[in-house]
């Protein structure tokens, strides 16, 4: 369309420099003066293609951009729900450890719990969630949680954990990662 | 030997317990008890201790994002043992509502009814033909 209305220009613009050559005193009517016009014609159209030309790479540039976010945006998604997915199976295997006994297992995979939980709380399409008293409450018991098991492990003393309380605790985890995964699935997060 | 800062903190605590405004719940540890304020959540526990067998009580205190921030832990042979103890019964008492259920005691006591359930015999437990 550009290159089009350029050639459209230029033609109106040599025909109105040679309407105006035939206008001027038949002294001034040499070759010499043709040339003059036609240069400053030349001059001018240059300028006006190199400005529609920076207009056009500057929307190219914003249009890169836009398509740029956008794929950050949904990369950032996609990753965020395999994070809440992993998260899950973690919060299974913790309590499969805590059934079995097994506390140093559930030791390291509560950690990995905790650093996950920490990891979404910085994701702004979730901050809706993640900004409420409900979800400080699940970090911090998290953290409580593991404080409890370190001892319990480091005094040799584990039958002192209540199981059932951590079981109870993880339970709500899982429903809030559930949640948070949902509406990332399903609602879109100004992805356009 | 507690700062003033910990001691305040107790103090206040304790002041507020006893007037019944503060949720304390139980911890995943036995023994411990939690509170959870706007800024953080603080723990209270009473264990033996980690190298004899005598008591110790420990206060631990975590930010919002549940890192432990700080922690003392006051062992019975300490000077201050005796005003962390009482803080920690008054929220045993408090959590597990030891005054209540003493008062309603009270008020049973006070009444002219007969106090207390009859347990049935095994007679009762027969079938009805």
């Amino acid at each position: 369309m550009l290159r089009k209305n350029s050639i459209i220009i230029f033609i109106i613009g040599i025909l109105f420099i040679t309407v105006i050559f035939y206008q001027l005193p038949k002294n001034d009517k040499t070759t010499l003066v043709y040339i003059s016009l036609f240069g400053s014609f030349l001059s001018l159209f240059g300028l006006i293609l190199a400005y529609y030309q920076i207009l056009s790479l500057k929307q190219l540039s914003i249009k890169t951009e836009k398509a740029v976010t956008i794929s950050n945006q949904r990369l950032q998604k996609v990753l965020s729900i395999s994070e809440l997915s992993k998260s899950k199976k973690l919060v299974e295997e913790i309590q499969h450890f805590l059934h079995s006994d097994n506390f140093s297992g559930a030791l390291i995979r509560l950690t990995d719990l905790k650093e996950t939980l920490i990891q979404t709380k910085y994701n702004e399409s979730l901050e809706k969630f993640t900004l409420l008293k409900a979800y400080k409450t699940i970090l911090t018991n998290t953290a409580i949680d593991i404080n409890s098991i370190n001892s319990s492990i480091i005094k040799k003393s584990c039958d002192k954990i209540d199981k059932a309380l951590i079981i109870n605790n993880l339970e709500i985890t899982k429903s809030k990662l559930i949640e948070f995964e949902n509406e990332l699935k399903f609602k879109d997060h100004d992805i356009r | 030997m507690i700062s003033d800062k910990y001691k305040e903190l107790i103090e206040r605590l304790s002041l507020k317990t006893e007037q019944k405004q503060i949720i304390w719940q139980k911890s995943s540890r036995d023994g411990e008890f939690k509170l959870q304020l706007g800024g953080g959540t603080l723990t209270v526990g009473k264990f033996e201790g980690d190298y004899n067998y005598k008591p110790s009580i420990s206060i631990i205190i975590y930010n919002d994002r549940g890192d432990k921030i700080d922690a003392i832990d006051v062992e019975d042979s300490m000077h201050d043992y005796l005003l962390v103890d009482e803080f920690y019964s008054s929220i045993r008492r408090s959590y597990f509502k030891v005054d209540e259920t003493i008062e309603s005691f009270f008020k049973e006591l006070n009444s002219d009814k007969v106090i207390g359930v009859e347990s049935k015999g095994p007679e009762d437990d027969d079938l009805p033909f």
